[in-house]
């Protein structure tokens, strides 16, 4: 078959070296626990806290604040997982780096991947560790608050 | 057939296959991006005068205590039409413009990847802005604000026309805003040039990607809330009738479940705009592209996890508006990530300031204003003192005029020469932006100190002695600037546009694809297709940058009809030739039916409902009808090898689009379910008043997991070339669809007989809302399958050739896997309880 990249070079020369799938679990992994810590704990202490048509003084349903914070702590657990996934790739795709990006010879590789992004695996690794990041800090700011905020105001 | 040099007989079918026809037939036809990019821009900028002026009208009435140059009714409407046109007609529309003409450009492509929805998408929204503004000479403009709050907005306390005007305009935009997004995001992921993977993208594709996939799952919370609230307000339903089962706050978690979202649709595209720009002026890379690219989505994602904060003082539990304000303070870190990135490539480049780059400085100052008191209303102790106080207003217009007013200009300053040859005069954009940045916050600023003092938002007056005059009167007299601003903005253009400075192809000396090409670009975009070597594919020489160059001026022409590349979604690898369509009425036909739907829905005239609806059935009929231009030919050899010409599956950009409609069709399932969900936990009475037999329902689960198994095993047999077992598939699965609706109107039948009604109570109002939007989708799902059985049976579909039959599969398991979370909810849930 032709050169299907034109010119040799393809821009994920790295692709085959890691998997695919442990490549997206670190880049949906966080976004997809918070998603779901946000709506089921929402829904839990909403249910247990303003039954029907008016708000209750204390939870109507037993044991709110310790489902609320398993369900936060699952999803510390699967952030946490998918960091470590995208360091895994991250690491595996560090030679996937085209040299002297963006000012030349000047540039350090870590300068070069930031700001050019090369190639798109270690790109796509990044990105998953830094959603990670992000989504382990706004899980966590999520935990904390079941922790110093009491359920229902009672 | 592929060639690496361009010569003259090339370049003149290329043009002759790309150009519009002239004339009136041309203009109503044409479906290139860059006219409907261009029409975009124009109109929503028209938009944005219009809304000023009903902003300049509200500021002479609040300049001073005590005036009545609007009564409060004619205020109500002003701020009502003010807001809907800004969010809805101008803010997010005029960044579809910018993306609708840039990204073939950028991506290396020869259009969009579905050019006629392209053209469907811009009639539909110019359809819906006259709609929208036929309430004004009727006197019957919304009135409720751009939020239009139940139970104000209901029937019993608004029973004019002027709700319906606002929910069928929002129907209509969804539909537009919609399509648009279905086209970006498969634009995205099947039409780049080869070689350019998702690290090599513009910034602004990223923030167009993100507000696409966002609209995909953010719009239809509002077009379910919208069309509960017209059911309620013209049919009697109880959705939001507290007295029968429904709630006020339905509305408004479903308005800001897609509110939220929709703030960082129109600003995440803006950012883009700078984000690209930006660096030009600075004469180097943007600093921290990773960073900035996913900062982008990581916004989009974390946009959905806030629409609480709109609530707050909705008298909600603690641990809920904990929650929430957690998700609104965090979700300033990417933005932050942005703003230093851009602070960092002005430190590190070599800035010069024109006025495109005046607006991007500008749009930071205002940036920054607006993320700070973004940020302290996201505590919730003070967004209960500040709610619904002039504070919000200061923060929301920071907010929504700098980072998209703002950029949206230093935009058109920017590409006006790509869009007309010629470059804006520098002078009078340094007017320009001066008595924009200087009216802007003489405008705003002081609503931060009056909302403190405690003036509340929406008043259409106010009694002296407040401390309040001297505040407002600066405001109004800041509107005067700004207004002159715009006013020399459009000067400009329209002065530039013929008598302007001849541009050439790269005036700004800037980096990226659509600057290599002639000013303005000719109809087929790129003569021969370009393949991407590095982000920056004008400034690689310069940049030293990757090991790799573009090549951009010799490769494969494809000539043969309206044809580009289709590509795989991360790499950008070919793998297929797409046969484009050529111009036609269609879309124009299908935006025209669906406002007559829209008028005679707003009087309702039914009969000519009816005929609309059928009119638009005909016009799909027709588009969805195979064609020459667009058929199968076979394999063609290219420089990247032997590529099909059209394909079948995941290669096609046929299958991407269907996965997109089902993706946004599903969510506004979901959105009901939530709707089902929600009332039911809210209801003192038991919901639903008798618990749902279940015989009948499960026999018709039966029979649509029974169809999805036989539509399964026919699709399997034409991807082996075996057409007599498609046939007999898809035959026995429209048997079974046929059964499924026979027998849903039997229970349709025992439930009204039994005294559930839609009118009843919520529950029931719920239920038959569900049901009847499954049902019409199982209906529309029949259709798409008898057409493939059809074309089936004449022979249509092959091993090679068969989309149009793995779209109806797709469509069709779909509807199958909906019905699966209906029954559960509407028939299992209730016995439980």
């Amino acid at each position: 078959m032709a050169d299907r990249t034109r010119g040799g070079a393809h821009p994920a020369p790295a692709r085959n070296e890691v998997s695919r799938g442990l490549l997206w679990f670190g880049l949906i992994g966080g976004p997809f626990a918070w998603t779901v810590q946000t709506l089921v704990d929402l829904a839990i202490t909403s249910h247990g806290c303003y039954p029907r048509l008016f708000p209750v003084a204390s939870p109507v349903l037993a044991g709110l604040r310790a489902i609320v914070l398993t369900v936060s702590i699952a999803a510390l657990i699967v952030c946490i997982a998918a960091s470590f996934a995208a360091i895994r790739t991250w690491g595996k795709t560090h030679h996937e780096h085209q040299q002297s990006s963006g000012k030349g010879e000047q540039h350090t590789h870590a300068a070069a991947l930031l700001e050019t992004g090369e190639g798109r695996t270690r790109f796509l690794a990044l990105s998953g560790l830094m959603t990670s990041i992000v989504f382990t800090i706004a899980v966590l700011a999520h935990g904390v608050s079941i922790l110093i905020v009491g359920p229902c105001g009672g | 057939m592929a060639v690496s040099t361009i010569e003259r007989p090339v370049i003149e079918r290329l043009q002759a296959t790309w150009e519009a026809p002239r004339g009136l037939r041309g203009t109503l036809t044409t479906v290139d991006h860059k006219t409907i990019g261009l029409r975009y821009l124009v109109t929503s900028i028209f938009f944005l005068v219009v809304g000023g002026v009903e902003a300049l009208l509200m500021r002479a009435q609040l300049a001073t205590s005590n005036q009545h140059i609007l009564s409060a009714g004619a205020y109500n409407e002003m701020f009502s039409m003010h807001g809907v046109t800004m969010i809805f007609l101008y803010a997010a529309p005029v960044l579809s413009g910018f993306s609708n003409y840039l990204w073939p450009l950028m991506l290396g492509s020869r259009d969009m990847a579905y050019p006629r929805l392209n053209a469907l998408s811009y009639w539909v929204y110019l359809v819906a802005g006259i709609f929208l503004y036929t309430s004004l000479p009727l006197g019957a403009m919304p009135n409720a604000g751009w939020f239009d709050y139940v139970p104000y907005a209901g029937r019993e306390f608004n029973p004019g026309i002027n709700i319906d005007f606002y929910a069928l305009t929002l129907l209509l935009l969804a539909i537009s805003t919609t399509v648009g997004s279905v086209n970006f995001i498969t634009t995205l992921f099947k039409t780049r040039a080869p070689g350019m993977s998702l690290n090599r993208l513009p910034i602004i594709v990223w923030g167009t990607l993100t507000a696409s996939v966002a609209n995909v799952f953010a719009l239809p919370a509002l077009s379910a809330a919208a069309i509960m609230l017209f059911l309620d307000r013209r049919v009697g339903t109880h959705f939001f009738d507290a007295a029968a089962g429904g709630h006020p706050l339905l509305w408004q978690h479903l308005f800001w479940m897609f509110g939220h979202p929709w703030v960082y649709i129109v600003v995440l595209p803006a950012m883009g705009i700078v984000s690209d720009a930006l660096p030009t002026f600075c004469r180097r890379p943007l600093v921290g592209y990773t960073f900035v690219a996913l900062a982008t989505v990581t916004t989009g994602i974390l946009g959905f996890g806030v629409w609480l904060h709109h609530m707050f003082a909705t008298g909600l539990p603690p641990l809920a508006l904990a929650f929430f304000g957690a998700a609104s303070i965090f979700i300033t870190i990417p933005s932050a990530v942005a703003v230093f990135a851009w602070l960092g490539t002005l430190w590190d480049g070599k800035p010069w300031y024109p006025a495109a780059m005046k607006f991007m400085l500008g749009f930071i100052a205002l940036f920054v204003i607006g993320g700070v008191s973004g940020v302290m209303t996201a505590a919730v102790p003070f967004d209960w003192q500040l709610t619904d106080t002039y504070f919000v207003v200061a923060h929301l217009h920071y907010v929504l005029v700098g980072i998209n007013v703002f950029p949206v200009i230093a935009g058109v300053y920017y590409w006006f020469p790509k869009f007309t040859g010629r470059l804006m005069d520098e002078t009078l954009g340094t007017w320009n932006f001066w008595l924009m940045f200087i009216g802007t916050n003489l405008v705003f600023f002081p609503m931060h100190i009056v909302g403190l003092l405690g003036m509340p938002r929406r008043i259409y007056t106010y009694p002296g002695g407040l401390g309040w005059d001297i505040y407002n009167s600066i405001e109004s007299g800041g509107g005067v600037l700004l207004a002159a601003g715009v006013l020399v903005f459009a000067w400009n253009v329209w002065r530039s546009r013929s008598r302007g400075k001849v541009a050439g192809p790269n005036p700004w000396d800037a980096g990226t694809l659509e600057w290599s090409m002639p000013s303005p670009p000719p109809p087929y975009n790129f003569a021969v297709l370009p393949t991407i070597g590095s982000r920056h594919p004008l400034w690689e020489d310069r940049l030293g940058e990757g090991s790799q160059r573009s090549i951009i001026r010799s490769g494969p022409v494809l000539d043969d009809g309206r044809e580009t590349f289709a590509t795989s979604p991360l790499d950008a690898e070919p793998a297929a030739v797409m046969r484009m369509p050529e111009d036609s009425w269609l879309p124009l036909g299908l935006a025209i039916a669906l406002g007559i739907v829209a008028y005679a829905l707003l009087f309702s005239v039914w009969w000519l409902a009816g005929a609309g609806v059928l009119a638009a059935a005909v016009v799909v009929i027709a588009w969805l009808w195979p064609t020459e231009a667009t058929a199968y030919e076979g394999v063609q050899e290219t420089e990247f090898g032997a590529l099909p010409v059209g394909a079948s599956g995941r290669r096609s950009v046929g299958w991407w689009g269907m996965a997109a409609v089902v993706t946004t069709e599903g969510a506004f399932f979901a959105y009901l379910l939530f709707s089902y969900f929600y009332l039911s936990s809210m209801s003192v009475n038991p919901w639903p008043a008798t618990v749902p037999k279940l015989p009948l329902p499960i026999l018709n689960t039966c029979l649509l997991l029974l169809s999805s198994g036989f539509v399964w095993w026919g699709e399997r047999g034409i991807s082996r070339d075996r057409r007599g077992r498609a046939a007999a598939g898809y035959g026995i699965a429209i048997a079974l669809g046929i059964a499924f609706l026979v027998l849903q109107g039997v229970e349709y039948y025992r439930e009204f007989t039994g005294g559930l009604t839609p009118t009843h109570e919520a529950s029931g109002s719920l239920f038959y809302t569900i049901t009847a939007f499954h049902g019409a989708h199982v209906f529309v799902g029949l259709v798409m399958l008898a057409v493939v059985f059809v074309r089936t049976l004449i022979g249509h579909f092959g091993a090679e050739r068969h989309i149009a039959l793995s779209n109806a599969a797709l469509y069709w398991h779909f509807v199958d896997a909906v019905w699966l979370a209906v029954f559960t909810t509407l028939y299992i849930t209730p016995h439980l309880r």
